[in-house]
């Protein structure tokens, strides 16, 4: 037969439940916050880090772009044009200089800036000038190269007084593009 | 070196209207007469002497104090509560007492028994304890005590326990509950008339008198029966 189990004073079983499970409950919930907690501070960080990086990222491209604005170094530029006059095809300026074959004058310099290549010859008088320019632009339907100038050379004219008629230095001119 | 022992002593009391019998943990039960028509006031003030101050209480009531009463429940009453307080109201009634005046309880496995108690004995109890110091950690009817032992549960019919003031006797009914009530005694009534209203009331649930696992609660200690429980154990009897 089943037991009768009567009891008129509650018992503190349902207590020690009830306690038990607000125990367990209460760790669970501690636990939870914990876990919680730790997960926010690693987000905190992470947008902190991300943070850093865009501040980091941004300062970056701000340089960039004041490096790209800024003017270019002049040493730069210098080696950038060094790197591009050595790149373009000189055969036509030294055939033209090459093919020049009038007696008596004398290739003093030939200067290249920016777009421009210039020539500097030694001559003897104005008129070997005019021809020394018709030989330059001999076989081209337009004159490529312009007689820019002469003037007396002072080296030569002191020395001149003393071994003769002075020398002219000539100077020449032409587009880049148009004498290579 | 200071040394505060804060655990409190276990005693238990055994209350009928007969006799009471307290015992502390591993000390001889000492045993009280109570003179008839003495109240329960009267009865608890005799019994201070033998309570230590501080202590847990364990009391167990006589059916003569705490009766089984059977209990027929209406179609569609489940809930443990509304079964509760309709089992109240029913004692009441058959008691003819104000429902306010009784407090009851029951087991939700056994609803059909249940055990009732007067408001103002549950009272002094509660006040008699807590004047003492000491602390009413149980209270429950001593047959309820009685069916938690081997004999009861190994009954095939079922069991009646007669103390000094009172029979109770439960059964197994046909469809499995628990059935049954407990019987004041009257003192000045004969043992052949007592007899006969066992029987009576053993036949008024449906089971034959012999039947019945007879058991009996008794203020000397006489036997040592191992097959009920420990708590006032020799003070059971199987007759």
């Amino acid at each position: 037969m089943r037991a009768v189990r009567i009891e008129f004073v509650p018992t503190s079983a349902w207590l020690a439940v009830w306690f038990t499970a607000f125990v367990v409950l209460s760790i669970l919930v501690g636990w939870s916050l914990g876990r919680h907690r730790s997960a926010t501070m690693k987000l905190d960080a992470t947008h902190n880090k991300i943070a850093a990086l865009r501040i980091e990222a941004r300062s970056l491209r701000a340089v960039t772009a004041k490096a790209a604005e800024a003017p270019p170094d002049p040493e730069q530029r210098a080696a950038e044009s060094i790197v591009s006059v050595t790149r373009r095809d000189w055969n036509g300026v030294f055939a033209t200089v090459e093919n020049l074959q009038e007696p008596g004058i004398r290739l003093t310099a030939l200067t290249i800036d920016g777009g421009e290549v210039r020539l500097d010859y030694e001559i003897d008088s104005l008129a070997q000038a005019a021809v020394v320019t018709r030989q330059l632009n001999a076989g081209t339907e337009r004159s490529r190269w312009k007689f820019l100038g002469a003037n007396v050379s002072l080296s030569r004219s002191a020395s001149a007084t003393l071994q003769g008629p002075g020398k002219l230095n000539a100077h020449w001119s032409g587009a880049l593009a148009d004498v290579q | 070196m200071w040394s505060v022992s804060a655990r409190r002593r276990e005693v238990s009391i055994y209350l009928c209207r007969a006799f009471a019998l307290v015992q502390e943990r591993n000390a001889p039960t000492i045993v009280q007469p109570l003179p008839e028509l003495r109240g329960l006031k009267d009865t608890l003030g005799n019994l201070d002497r033998w309570i230590p101050s501080r202590a847990n209480l364990t009391i167990h009531l006589s059916a003569g104090y705490c009766p089984a009463v059977l209990i027929e429940y209406p179609a569609g009453i489940y809930r443990f509560s509304e079964r509760r307080a309709f089992a109240a109201a029913a004692a009441a009634k058959q008691m003819r007492v104000p429902a306010a005046s009784l407090m009851c309880e029951l087991d939700p496995s056994s609803p059909s028994m249940c055990a009732v108690i007067p408001t103002n004995i549950h009272q002094h109890l509660a006040t008699w304890a807590g004047e003492s110091g000491s602390r009413l950690r149980r209270l429950r009817p001593l047959w309820s005590l009685a069916s938690e032992g081997a004999i009861a549960r190994k009954a095939i019919a079922g069991v009646s326990l007669k103390e000094a003031d009172s029979v109770t006797t439960w059964v197994k009914s046909d469809d499995g509950r628990t059935l049954g009530f407990s019987m004041p005694l009257e003192p000045a009534v004969s043992r052949l008339t007592v007899d006969q209203k066992i029987e009576g009331m053993i036949r008024s649930l449906g089971v034959m008198p012999f039947d019945i696992a007879p058991l009996q609660f008794v203020d000397t200690r006489s036997s040592d029966m191992h097959e009920m429980p420990e708590a006032w154990r020799g003070h059971w009897v199987a007759p």
